[in-house]
């Protein structure tokens, strides 16, 4: 396991401790709830990253040979319009907020056509992955 | 494609494929964490000469204590200049640093999740261009200061689109780089190469880390703040009675002050590595700085009501506590600087010398920053221009540097070509007398009662003559970046060739080629520790000799 986790769970501990001594001071609640939720958040994170790591070790051990030869395969996609209009369409729709529903629902249509393109993305990974796999 | 299968004795091998992009598509939508962390500097760089642009018209108008703009246009300058410094320029840029850097230094093939970078450099664009279209709204941009205070930013103290604007611009930006340091520690602590554990992690990896932390843990406190504010102007009754203010600074300032040391630790990282290559010498107490640095990051996060002492709301005691404790990690981290200066063969170049002058000017921060971290001392400098040198002192004089540091040290890396010398000792000359002339005096105005964010001073105060010195200072700064300017476009147009390694660099990005491939290595040396290149040299000096 190549221990990640172990950096979020011990800050997050640490920042759960600094705001415990808060405890002495008789704090406003205010200004003990944002640390500690902020610290019970990277705690979980890390325990998240943890159960990854366990996971993917598991899945790793019976590639071990493969292992010493290097990192996996990975497929590099080298640019991602889809994105791009994801992100303009929920700018537009936030800046909606503000001025207006017809905003939102321009912005809302953009993103629509940005999450499709996502996903076509994604298949065409997926097949190509396929492909370089059965080769 | 790209496939790349070579390996070198006792190294790894790095198997990576990349698939090609159309040409449009691959400046506008590039998913290489390479060009969007250039592209996200560029951008930061157009931010950051419009901000600096109002900070001269700024400085113009208190030179000539009133006549250039009106006390809105000010209000709405200074706003827009803080804004677009912390939201739009410094944040980003450490940010995008480490976005570049980072895969790089721990042997990745590519960032973690890189459809999210680049979301990350558009919602900051969306967010640059939302904000500063405030400009074009009928009432201006906005004018409530870079923390947007209740009840200043409500709608009947702030009312019109320019505010709203302000609001959303500094979501977007924020949550793009939520997302960029999502990816970064996601990078530096799910895609380290063979090798490459946690504790052989180069130092300005760790500092990317602990930024990340807090970015990811401490910014989402933000967001909340300004939907809370955006509600509060559009419906009401959400930041109400004797606690509602308080409790929008209270987020604000879980968000506002962490930052100041997101604006921080990269740049320390950054003067790390180029203290160690130019000393020629292994950085000093990597393990001690390791933990200094987590330490920091964590007390750093239980700081932020000192900047609410005078409200008397809060524990001040607990708050002054905390901040006083930030001189020990901090203590720790000069130590090692210094412990690695010291007997090293030192090669005064211009990365070497901004790190340096970081050194030496963040000093002068810091310790200004313990006189505000106490209550009493507090209570008669609060608001006053004392406070205002004090962070220009830690965000220009010490981040803006160690970034020129970064700059000088990795431009070779970037683009394969080396910025001239001559021309960056220049720069760096003219820095070190601009920044100096401009916020040193400032300290003497706080003291003397003048207080922040007023267009024009009474003739009688006397503060006249500072502030023309002051502006000339400012002018000084400008200057330098133009110098820094001409020195990439000359270096850019008659390149000299750089190599893969001009410095002799410990970590490994000096591995790979300059520019790197899209898919970062062909191969990597073997890592047995924080800095595998120079234990490379050092064994092939034990052998040869």
């Amino acid at each position: 396991m190549r221990r990640a986790a172990v950096v979020l769970i011990c800050w997050g501990l640490w920042l759960g401790a600094l705001t415990a001594v808060q405890a002495v001071f008789a704090p406003k609640l205010i200004q003990v709830a944002i640390p500690a939720v902020a610290s019970a958040v990277c705690v979980l994170a890390g325990l998240v990253v943890w159960a990854l790591d366990v996971r993917q070790a598991r899945e790793e051990r019976p590639q071990l040979a493969y292992q010493a030869q290097g990192e996996r395969p990975r497929l590099i996609t080298d640019s991602s319009v889809a994105t791009v209009t994801l992100v303009v369409g929920l700018a537009l729709a936030l800046v909606g907020a503000g001025f207006g529903l017809w905003l939102i629902l321009i912005g809302a249509g953009i993103a629509a056509l940005g999450v499709g393109g996502v996903v076509r993305e994604q298949l065409a990974r997926s097949r190509t992955l396929q492909r370089k796999g059965s080769r | 494609m790209a496939d790349a299968r070579s390996r070198p004795p006792g190294g790894v091998t790095v198997n990576a494929v990349a698939v090609p992009a159309r040409v449009a598509s691959r400046s506008l939508a590039c998913t290489d964490h390479k060009r969007i962390a250039s592209a996200a500097c560029m951008a930061a760089f157009v931010f950051f000469l419009a901000g600096g642009l109002l900070a001269l018209l700024m400085r113009s108008q208190l030179a000539a204590n009133g006549g250039v703009v009106s006390q809105q246009t000010y209000n709405e300058l200074f706003t827009m200049h803080g804004s677009t410094m912390v939201y739009l320029v410094i944040v980003p840029v450490a940010l995008a640093v480490g976005l570049y850097l980072v895969p790089l230094q721990v042997g990745a093939a590519e960032v973690a999740g890189p459809r999210v970078a680049l979301a990350g450099l558009w919602m900051l664009l969306c967010g640059g261009v939302c904000m500063w279209s405030g400009f074009l709204t009928s009432g201006g941009a906005a004018a409530a200061s870079w923390w947007g205070f209740d009840p200043l930013s409500d709608s009947i103290h702030s009312p019109g689109s320019g505010m709203e604007m302000w609001i959303f611009g500094v979501m977007l930006a924020t949550l793009g780089q939520i997302l960029w340091a999502g990816c970064v520690l996601s990078t530096a602590l799910r895609r380290r190469a063979p090798g490459m554990t946690l504790m052989r992690m180069p130092v300005f990896t760790w500092s990317m880390v602990v930024t990340c932390v807090m970015v990811v843990f401490g910014f989402p406190a933000l967001l909340l703040a300004l939907g809370l504010l955006w509600a509060q102007r559009h419906f009401g009754g959400v930041l109400l009675g004797g606690t509602g203010a308080v409790d929008y600074q209270a987020l604000f300032w879980f968000y506002g002050h962490p930052v100041v040391y997101v604006m921080f630790f990269p740049f320390v990282g950054m003067v790390g590595e180029v203290l160690a290559t130019f000393s020629s010498r292994r950085f000093f107490g990597y393990s001690a700085f390791v933990v200094a640095l987590l330490a920091f990051a964590g007390l750093s996060m239980t700081v932020w009501a000192h900047h609410m002492y005078t409200f008397g709301v809060l524990s001040n005691k607990y708050f002054a506590l905390t901040s006083t404790a930030l001189i020990v990690p901090a203590g720790i981290e000069y130590f090692d600087f210094l412990a690695t200066l010291w007997r090293g063969s030192l090669r005064f170049t211009t990365a070497f010398l901004f790190a340096l002058g970081f050194l030496v000017q963040f000093l002068i921060g810091g310790l200004t920053g313990v006189i505000l971290a106490s209550p009493p001392l507090d209570y008669g400098l609060n608001m006053s221009y004392f406070v205002v040198a004090h962070f220009h002192y830690t965000i220009f004089a010490g981040s803006a540097f160690g970034l020129f540091a970064g700059i000088y040290y990795w431009f070779p890396k970037l683009t394969g070509a080396m910025l001239r010398e001559r021309f960056g000792k220049l720069h760096f000359a003219l820095m070190v007398v601009g920044t100096n002339v401009t916020f040193f005096p400032m300290f003497i105005l706080g003291a003397e009662g003048m207080t922040r964010r007023i267009a024009r001073y009474p003739a009688s105060t006397g503060w006249q003559g500072l502030n023309i010195l002051e502006t000339a200072g400012s002018v000084v700064i400008a200057l330098s970046v133009l110098v820094f300017m001409a020195n990439v476009l000359l270096s850019l147009r008659g390149r000299r060739g750089a190599g893969d390694d001009p410095w002799g660099g410990h970590t490994l990005e000096w591995a790979t080629s300059s520019p790197p491939p899209r898919h970062n290595f062909d191969a990597l040396p073997p890592i047995r520790s924080y800095a595998p290149l120079l234990d490379l040299r050092e064994a092939r000096e034990e052998v040869s000799g």
